[in-house]
């Protein structure tokens, strides 16, 4: 157990716990059920497992779950705003 | 030589002078890398391991996208949609939901392994639970898994350098040597620098490959109407550009189960570790995603080899290796020289995940075995040279496992890899947000999820290849007594076993409590907060500010 306060001590300032930040947290916790959209969308194949309506000659199979990757992008980018710390 | 001595012509004389030139700057580049955003010392774990942990958005984008999207998950994605169709396609939900999950978790990892100085999951694991013997599991767990995964980098190059006409395995153990070299030498700088190339040269390749092929074969219509003829065809139920009907529970737990997997590997959660701020993971976050949207473009080449009427080369084991259809579309799609710059993304895509993960391995090494076993108050600079020596054994080992024994092996050990690492996911990521998990009750679910996974594996036949066992890693509901011929991802369904006996070990041991060396706050800080340490510093230079750049 010494060796590991020795290894803590190394990365740790020792100035005891008052010392230690409030964190600054996140705000707006609660958008992080936006995410819950794209686990519906793509985790549910009976939904897009199909043929048409297709696009450029791709099945609605491949280009559904391809366009849900600029969708999720936009998620993100909204939930990080809206979260990010002061 | 002797016995691979090759004939001249058959060699693909352009397409190989343009790779090696690549593979040259990349070395190049891999020495130097000792030198960029100039550390004071190598000899810290912090440093040679983790590159300083001060990486910014762009790097880390790089960094972390090269190192997730392997040479093999780029060769073997299109290969599953050349086999067997849609299945292949469960990479783009799977990295789809990945990073949502990520952004929610992976900066609580970043804050406490800043505050305590971890630098491997089995750190955090250590500290956390106050149990070695869980702390050596997670980091037995996360070495085993990552090995063969290096070991299929390999295979992703030796895939290319077969389709250009050079049999054998010496170019592999020469650019592994070369691999290993300028690991040693420069740490996680040298993939950071090279992932730079890598990236670069496969959204180039991909972006010409998905326009230019389509057009030369006729348009996305016909491309999917000659997979359809193929699939047709083929007596095996499991083929098509659709899901059957049995298929489609297991295609999404087997995303649910990868995306839950993935950032419990030892070398993401290196790369995590070495951004400079949680806001820097974030970011990244909402950017890393473009590699999915790359993949699944990657994905459809295996659907446009079929329609070039690819046939995949022979392997080594004298069956065809699908693992060749992508070079081979290249080679037959490109002309020489861009078909040279294609094979040299590839080949370069293999380099920087192969470092990443030998030096994850190397430090978990270091990190719960060497030093927590053998040599308690190893210095901050015995713990880098420990490091460093690892890296290159770890190395080593992967290319024997290719050379002695069949690469069917590590595929099967890379299949087993997804599903024992997601074993460690109560201790890990679910520790991160409690200590309802006692430690015993992590131990023994551990045990449980690692017996069934293996288990359930091993009684998993593979009717088209013809194998009795690790035929996959779907497991059939039949054999649990339902009537019905779905199949379930292997991983979920011992990860469930896993955290349901864990929950009742823990209600039995609730009383005796074990040390937690970690504080509430510690999980929400951020860089610049109190107590979080400025970095990059040596022990010995904490007096001196760090140089932020």
């Amino acid at each position: 157990m010494a060796h590991d306060a020795s290894r803590e001590e190394r990365f740790t300032r020792s100035d005891g716990p008052a010392a230690r930040g409030v964190p600054s947290g996140d705000r707006n916790q609660g958008l992080y059920w936006l995410f819950a959209i794209p686990f519906v969308a793509t985790l549910l194949p009976w939904i897009y497992n199909t043929n048409s309506p297709e696009l450029i000659g791709i099945p609605f199979f491949y280009w559904y779950q391809m366009a849900w990757v600029p969708v999720t992008v936009v998620i993100t980018v909204f939930v990080y705003r809206r979260t990010k710390g002061s | 030589m002797g016995a691979h001595l090759f004939t001249l012509a058959a060699v693909k004389g352009v397409e190989l002078a343009v790779f090696i030139a690549l593979f040259g700057l990349v070395t190049v580049l891999g020495f130097v890398a000792a030198r960029w955003r100039r550390p004071s010392s190598l000899e810290h774990l912090d440093e040679w391991g983790l590159g300083g942990r001060n990486f910014g958005s762009w790097i880390s984008w790089f960094l972390i996208g090269g190192d997730l999207y392997t040479a093999y998950t780029f060769v073997a994605v299109p290969a599953l949609l050349f086999g067997s169709g849609a299945v292949g396609f469960f990479a783009v939900p799977y990295t789809i939901i990945i990073f949502p999950m990520a952004f929610i978790v992976a900066p609580r990892l970043w804050s406490v392994a800043h505050r305590h100085g971890y630098v491997t999951p089995a750190d955090f694991v250590r500290g956390r639970h106050g149990s070695s013997t869980l702390a050596l599991m997670i980091a037995v767990t996360g070495i085993v898994a990552t090995m063969p995964y290096i070991a299929l980098q390999l295979v992703g190059i030796g895939a290319v350098m077969r389709t250009m006409g050079i049999p054998g395995e010496w170019p592999l153990i020469i650019a592994f040597v070369i691999l290993a070299a300028y690991t040693y030498q420069s740490g996680l700088r040298a993939p950071a620098l090279i992932a730079f190339v890598k990236d670069t040269l496969i959204y180039i390749v991909v972006l010409v490959a998905v326009i230019y092929i389509p057009i030369k074969l006729g348009g996305f219509g016909d491309i999917f109407g000659a997979a359809d003829k193929k699939f047709a065809a083929s007596p095996a139920p499991t083929d098509g550009t659709l899901l059957a009907d049995p298929q489609v529970l297991g295609y999404s737990t087997l995303a649910f189960g990868s995306a839950l997997a993935l950032f419990l590997y030892p070398h993401s959660i290196t790369g995590l570790l070495a951004t400079r701020s949680r806001d820097t993971i974030r970011r990244n976050m909402a950017a890393l995603p473009a590699y999915s949207f790359v993949l699944g473009l990657l994905a459809l080449l295996g659907l446009m080899a079929i329609a070039a009427g690819v046939t995949p080369l022979t392997g080594a084991n004298g069956k065809p290796d699908v693992n060749t259809v992508v070079p081979l579309l290249f080679d037959k799609m490109f002309p020489d020289w861009f078909a040279g710059v294609a094979f040299a993304a590839i080949g370069i895509g293999a380099l920087v995940p192969a470092a990443i993960m030998s030096i994850a391995a190397a430090n978990l090494f270091t990190r719960n075995i060497y030093e927590e076993y053998l040599k308690r108050d190893a210095t901050p600079a015995q713990e880098a040279r420990v490091s460093r020596l690892t890296s290159l054994v770890v190395k080593g080992g992967a290319v024997v496992v290719i050379l002695v024994l069949d690469p069917q092996f590590s595929i099967d050990l890379q299949l087993i890899g997804g599903v024992i690492i997601v074993q460690t996911l109560p201790a890990v990521a679910i520790g991160l947000y409690t200590r309802a998990l006692h430690a015993w009750g992590l131990i023994a679910g551990w045990a449980v999820g690692m017996t069934a996974g293996f288990y359930m594996l091993y009684d998993t036949p593979n009717a088209v290849t013809g194998r009795a066992h690790f035929g996959g890693a779907q497991y059939a509901l039949s054999n649990f007594g339902i009537d019905t011929k779905t199949t379930v991802y292997t991983g979920i369904i011992a990860l469930a076993l896993n955290l349901i006996v864990a929950i009742v070990v823990s209600l039995f041991v609730r009383g005796r409590t074990l040390e937690d060396r970690t504080s509430p706050d510690d999980y929400d800080v951020e860089a610049g907060d109190p107590g979080v340490r400025d970095l990059p510093i040596t022990p010995d230079e904490a007096a001196v500010p760090a140089g932020r750049r």
